[in-house]
C-alpha cells in the first residue's frame, strides 16, 4: 500500500514535486530557527548547513507521512 | 514573508545554466543528483542542486573562473564548493566520462517555462552505483521501483563502465 502511494507521488508533475521539497526545506529552516532561538547557544541559522541526513532521518516516520498526506 | 515555493529556485538555476551555454562558457549541461532523480520518483529531501556541465575550455581550470565571474555578475555568491542563489546552494560540476555521457544523453524538459535537460534515470542509477553511498543505494532502489527504466540501456551503461548494482 505504502509503495503504491509512493509510486503515485512519483507520477506528480516535476514542478509540484520540487515545490513540495521546497516546502519541507522551509519547514526545516523554520524548525531549526525556532530551536536556535530557544537555545542557550543562540548561534543563528545557516541554510548552507542543512544536513541531508537530518532531513532524511525521519523520512519513514508517521509524522513524515502526515506531512505528505495532503498531496 | 518569503514564498515557500521559492525555497528551491530551480527555474533561476536552469535559466542561469542556459545563459552560460549561450555565452559560450559551457558547451552543454544537465541537472543531476537528487533533483534529477525527483523528476522520476517521489519527492525526497535535498539541500542543493547539482548541475553537470561539459566544458568549453579544456584547460586545467575548465572555464570555472569565467563561470564564477558570470554568476557573480548575476548576483550569485560563493560559499565553499557551492554557488548560492536565493539562499539555495548549487554545485557546478565539470562532467567527464560517465557524467559527460549522461549530459549528452540527457532528456530535454521544460521547468516553469525554462528549457532544460535532466539526466535519464539509467544514468542516474549508473552514477549512483559508481558513488555507492547509502543515499545512492536508496536512490537506485527508488528509481528501480518508481521510474520506467530502459533495462538494455542500463545494462549497457553498467557493462561499459564496469559497474554493478548493489545487492539487496
Amino acid at each position: 500500500m505504502k509503495s503504491e502511494f509512493r509510486r503515485e507521488l512519483a507520477q506528480q508533475p516535476f514542478e509540484e514535486k520540487i515545490h513540495k521539497v521546497g516546502e519541507l526545506i522551509s519547514l526545516s529552516r523554520k524548525v531549526k530557527t525556532d530551536a536556535s532561538l530557544d537555545s542557550d547557544e543562540n548561534t543563528g541559522f545557516n541554510g548552507a548547513e542543512l544536513s541531508e541526513s537530518v532531513l532524511a532521518r525521519d523520512w519513514n516516520s508517521p509524522e513524515e507521512d502526515a506531512v505528505w498526506s495532503n498531496l | 514573508m518569503a514564498d515557500e515555493r521559492s525555497a528551491i529556485p530551480l527555474a533561476d538555476v536552469l535559466g542561469a545554466a542556459n545563459e552560460l551555454v549561450s555565452a559560450g562558457l559551457i558547451k552543454d549541461y544537465a541537472l543531476g543528483g537528487a533533483l534529477a532523480a525527483i523528476y522520476y520518483t517521489e519527492p525526497v529531501t535535498t539541500y542543493d542542486a547539482d548541475i553537470f556541465f561539459v566544458v568549453s575550455d579544456k584547460t586545467l581550470s575548465a572555464g570555472i573562473p569565467a563561470i564564477y565571474s558570470h554568476l557573480k555578475s548575476e548576483g550569485w555568491r560563493v560559499e565553499r564548493e557551492h554557488f548560492i542563489v536565493k539562499d539555495f546552494p548549487v554545485q557546478f560540476l565539470a562532467a567527464s566520462g560517465l557524467t559527460e555521457e549522461a549530459v549528452r544523453a540527457a532528456k530535454q524538459i521544460e521547468y516553469e517555462g525554462v528549457p532544460a535537460k535532466v539526466f535519464r534515470p539509467e544514468y542516474i542509477i549508473a552514477i549512483s552505483a559508481s558513488v555507492g553511498r547509502h543515499k545512492d543505494r536508496a536512490r537506485i532502489e527508488q528509481l528501480l521501483e518508481q521510474a520506467t527504466i530502459d533495462k538494455p540501456l542500463l545494462d549497457d551503461i553498467l557493462r561499459r563502465y564496469n559497474l554493478n548494482l548493489p545487492k539487496k
